[in-house]
């Protein structure tokens, strides 16, 4: 049976211009991609039109991708949560300043649960990093659920947490600092590639 | 306005909130200039952004609709079908993706601008590409609609005419500058774009050179995204590679103002 294309051979067929290599890299990564979006955003109209975006600019551009290195996966993760906080941050403007909010509902980490046609490298992935969040603390865990999923500033943050500013950067500093030695001590790369 | 340089210590501290975008812009900006000096704070940027990607995998998981993988394949494909022609003296420095992009932004401007554009469309002999234009109305419809934004560029006084091209942005941190009026450079100098953001510094986007027709087309890529720049500005500087920050005339620019405060 034949062997499956890598993403990075599928990205070299791309710099082709093989639009059949986008076809399967959609069809390995547009779930992900989409539950990203989506999980920012909550509109499923706004998702979409993230997802097709972030397939389309790895259609036009794909040399941004090569030049960062790296797995294909995280990295488009990355592109996503970019696009969708950016929506996010316009379209919330004119509710400012009732937002930026902090409702407890948000700040759960949620289980993943993947469907039969996921690509395993994120299934694999969101059960580590699922488990090293457990290894934060609540407040450290809030403040990354703020900052990543609902793109609030440090600022915004101490003001809807009725925090210290001082406090919140500590916070993140050591949030995100402590995620990051977990996944290393836990060889989370070694899945990735 | 004089800004008070991070030491490694500080920005290394502020580097997690930076890789989050939980920085101010002033913030940012300030760490931005650091970065582009200190390859340690760039490598351990990177580490953090390998960790901001895999924590995107940490959602509940839901398929898009059926139908998007067939609009976003047919608009791959029209696109593919635009690239395939064959390269034009014009266009012939540029890489196809890019051929694509001007040729939308061909199409834009003769929306925008009638007869300007028409001049423009005539010269650049695209003619035949009509029909795959057709075909990608609806790209262009994405690029003009979907919170897309343009602004024309004007010429620094005694610089000819004033309007010598256009910046059309995306939503996030790409856009397209098409050049038409700058007058070409001798060699050994580019045009350099420089984004500047609310306080004033500038960063880097590009250097271009134009043709004997005094036209470029070029992505401009904003490091964070577009929110975070007041303006874009073009110099001459020395060639190739430009300067680290703006030593010659400004010869252009445009304001983003309209766009930060929420664009089309």
């Amino acid at each position: 049976m034949a062997r499956e294309p890598s993403d990075q051979e599928l990205m070299a067929s791309l710099q082709r211009r093989d639009h059949q290599a986008l076809a399967l890299l959609y069809d390995r990564h547009a779930r992900s991609v989409y539950s990203l979006a989506l999980h920012i955003l909550r509109d499923r109209a706004a998702a979409e039109d993230v997802t097709q975006e972030v397939f389309l600019q790895l259609w036009r551009e794909p040399q941004r991708y090569l030049e960062e290195r790296g797995p294909l996966g995280p990295w488009l993760l990355r592109v996503t949560r970019n696009r969708a906080i950016d929506l996010l941050r316009r379209s919330s403007r004119e509710r400012w300043p009732a937002r930026p909010d902090a409702r407890g509902a948000d700040l759960h980490v949620p289980d993943p649960s993947p469907g039969p046609d996921e690509h395993v490298w994120s299934v694999a992935l969101a059960t580590r990093v699922h488990e090293a969040l457990g290894e934060l603390s609540d407040a450290q865990r809030q403040v990354i659920e703020l900052a990543y999923f609902r793109g609030l500033t440090q600022r915004e943050m101490a003001d809807a947490l009725g925090l210290p500013l001082g406090t919140v950067k500590t916070r993140v500093r050591t949030a995100l600092r402590r995620l990051a030695e977990i996944l290393t001590r836990d060889g989370v790369w070694s899945d990735v590639s | 306005m004089e800004r008070r340089q991070l030491t490694h210590e500080i920005a290394s501290e502020e580097l997690p909130a930076f890789a989050l975008g939980a920085l101010d812009a002033e913030d940012s900006a300030g760490m931005a200039e650091h970065l582009a000096e200190c390859p340690f704070c760039r490598e351990d940027l990177r580490q953090l952004d390998d960790v901001l990607g895999l924590l995107g995998t940490v959602v509940p998981q839901e398929a898009p609709s059926p139908g998007l993988r067939d609009r976003v394949l047919a608009r791959v494909a029209a696109e593919a079908g635009v690239t395939r022609t064959a390269d034009r003296p014009a266009l012939r420095l540029l890489p196809r993706w890019a051929q694509a992009v001007l040729a939308t932004a061909a199409a834009l401007v003769l929306v925008l601008t009638g007869a300007v554009a028409m001049l423009l469309y005539g010269q650049w002999q695209i003619r035949r590409e009509l029909d795959a234009l057709r075909a990608e109305q609806g790209e262009i419809a994405s690029i003009l609609a979907q919170p897309a934004w343009w602004a024309p560029v004007t010429a620094e006084a005694g610089q000819g005419q004033p309007v010598v091209g256009r910046l059309y942005l995306q939503e996030g941190d790409t856009g397209v500058l098409v050049i038409d009026g700058l007058a070409p450079l001798v060699p050994g100098q580019v045009y350099q774009v420089w984004l500047i953001r609310a306080d004033n510094t500038r960063v880097s986007a590009g250097v271009f050179t134009v043709d004997a027709s005094q036209r470029a087309t070029l992505i401009v890529t904003a490091p964070g995204t577009w929110t975070a720049y007041q303006g874009m500005g073009i110099t001459i500087e020395p060639g190739p590679a430009g300067s680290p920050g703006p030593t010659g005339p400004r010869v252009a620019g445009c304001s983003l103002a309209d766009w930060q405060s929420g664009g089309l």
